[in-house]
């Protein structure tokens, strides 16, 4: 019978696995990094110099840094069902299920090799933004480096969490465009709705309600915690809130996983 | 024991078609077993259905004694399955793509990378080992997938279309290698193919199938011997013998017979002691395709749909 052991050891595999394809190709991610800091310096040095919105007292640069690498993050993430469905057109997701692994730890182990690309995006955003503070005087940042390092495992679990998103779509739809089209759908509204671009005091009533339900406000709550602000008293309920997302996803997917052979 | 049985098995897409249409058969301990049909006669859904990636609609599947689904963590650990679509990942090299099956079959770190380097010495791919698997020949990564599907020492060996889109010489280099490895292990093989000369070649046993029901099973000799095509064809100059059976066709003088080379002399002797002169001389020896078109119905080529001629070509792009 399967044990814990084994369970966890499948999933560290399946993580490596992903690390060892990064390894040996990273472009992905060298490309990726050129869009957060476009956002970074043109949309934000725009709604900095004009003072469009109230971000307490803090800059607009520095309030939506924290955004911005939320937002690299989940772009990342959100199409990694793709790769599962591209996983199963070929016969690499066939290999992993004849193996004596539970459907859950394949999951669970998906969700993290998101957050092993979404690691490696993170360091170099975070690189690019903490040179860029050292140059535009707008730009200040938390200068405790473990809040910065602790951005890390704030990163794995948004990741997580945005590819069993991901994930449950391609077990739904299970073909590539249709994922596709379903991560483009969701991406802006997940990304608009949640505090990354404007502090949620100034939307709406019904979009704070969108926000409140929505994953990403919680990382970024986390992120702006850490790299700015340095308020971490939201960060139980946050963590928490993520972790419980995460759990209802996969076990969801794991739930559906059959479906991709059918 | 018997390494599978099936009795009964169904399998429904859906609301949809009925792929597998009550099959039943066992697979003995040690043989090699030819699942031989057209393309979309349900010969990949059976083998997904044994190697526990579907569930069956009905029916009943037991793996050296244990039941699927009830056991299918237990079956898992006994098989190796090597899909049609390429399975090894193109961006890992070859010793990566061994370390990290046999991590997923329960090997610790060391174990892992000491199984790692056996199969690649087996696999005479040492040399090829730190390259990435996209710049193998479409020979060499059927050999890596197979490695990867025996980290463990399955007892059974799944192939799924083994040979499909590889030239002619790297599929006698597959089949030469499955023998050896057949040898060598003792296990139990099963292959799907819609190649007549590998089902020939390789196969103890083979199942025809034909739209989701089993049309025949036996030896490839038995199977032959079921339809006798074969036939001598003789262009005669004189008035032969009455021989039965024989007829005239195309000017030649046409006589079935079940071993047409060992029967050759003696009608040539027949005839010359009859006035006759032989012209020319031709066998037709039976071949499975004989038996296979005369179980599953049509030729195979007429069977392929377009899907299917275009996820082979895929295939065979993506190995090249």
């Amino acid at each position: 019978m399967m044990n814990i052991k084994n369970e966890v050891r499948n999933v560290l595999t399946i993580i490596e696995l992903e690390a060892r394809r990064l390894r040996h190709d990273y472009t992905d991610i060298a490309v990726r990094a050129i869009q957060p800091i476009v956002w970074l310096l043109v949309f934000g040095t725009v709604f900095s110099k004009n003072r469009v919105i109230d971000t307490g007292g803090y800059s607009y640069l520095s309030f939506v840094a924290p955004g911005i690498l939320a937002q690299a993050v989940l772009f990342v993430a959100i199409f990694f069902g793709i790769m599962l469905v591209w996983d199963r057109d070929s016969g690499n997701l066939a290999k992993l299920l004849v193996a004596p692994a539970s459907r859950f730890s394949l999951v669970i182990g998906k969700c993290f090799s998101a957050s092993v690309r979404a690691i490696a995006q993170a360091v170099v955003v975070i690189s690019l933004i903490l040179m860029l503070s050292l140059f535009v005087t707008d730009i200040s940042l938390s200068n405790n480096p473990v809040y910065i390092l602790l951005t890390l495992p704030v990163v794995v679990l948004i990741a997580a969490v945005a590819a069993s998103i991901s994930i449950l779509f391609a077990t739904i739809f299970r073909t590539r465009e249709r994922v596709m089209g379903f991560g483009q759908l969701l991406t802006l509204p997940l990304f608009f709705t949640s505090s990354a671009l404007y502090p949620i005091e100034i939307m709406p009533w019904y979009l704070q309600w969108m926000a409140k339900v929505n994953p990403l406000t919680y990382g970024v709550d986390l992120l702006r915690g850490l790299m700015l602000t340095g308020d971490l008293s939201n960060a139980l309920l946050d963590v928490g809130v993520l972790l419980g997302f995460l759990a209802v996803m996969s076990l969801a997917c794991t739930a559906l996983f059959r479906r991709m052979m059918e | 024991m018997p390494a599978i049985e099936v009795s009964n098995l169904r399998k429904r897409y859906g609301k949809g078609v009925l792929a597998v249409d009550g099959v039943s058969f066992g697979i003995d301990d040690g043989e090699i077993f030819g699942l031989l049909g057209p393309n979309g006669a349900g010969k990949t859904t059976i083998i997904k259905v044994m190697t526990t990636l579907l569930t069956a609609t009905e029916g009943r599947v037991t793996i050296f004694g244990n039941e699927r689904p009830r056991n299918d963590y237990e079956i898992r650990n006994l098989i190796g399955y090597v899909p049609q679509d390429v399975s090894s990942d193109a961006a890992l090299t070859g010793y990566e793509n061994l370390l990290i099956s046999a991590k997923l079959y329960g090997r610790g770190g060391k174990d892992a990378r000491r199984v790692s380097e056996d199969v690649l010495r087996q696999l005479s791919l040492w040399d090829a080992k730190d390259r990435v698997a996209k710049t193998y020949s479409g020979g060499m990564i059927r050999k890596l997938e197979i490695g990867q599907a025996m980290v463990h020492d399955p007892k059974i060996l799944f192939l799924d279309e083994p040979t499909i889109g590889l030239d002619p010489v790297a599929r006698k280099q597959v089949w030469a290698f499955i023998r050896e490895l057949k040898e060598r292990t003792k296990m139990t093989v099963i292959i799907t193919t819609h190649y007549m000369e590998e089902a020939d070649h390789l196969c103890d046993r083979i199942a025809i199938m034909s739209i989701g029901k089993i049309a025949t099973i036996g030896t490839p000799a038995e199977l032959k011997a079921s339809v006798s095509q074969g036939a001598i064809i003789l262009g005669v100059k004189g008035t032969p013998p009455l021989i039965p059976n024989s007829r005239q066709e195309n000017g030649s003088l046409v006589i079935p017979a079940t071993n047409p080379a060992r029967e050759l002399p003696g009608y040539i002797d027949l005839l010359r002691a009859n006035g006759c002169e032989i012209l020319s001389a031709n066998i037709r020896e039976t071949t499975l395709e004989d038996a296979f078109v005369k179980y599953a119905g049509t030729r195979i080529e007429e069977m392929d749909q377009w899907s299917s001629v275009r996820k082979m070509r895929r295939v065979a792009r993506r190995m090249a």
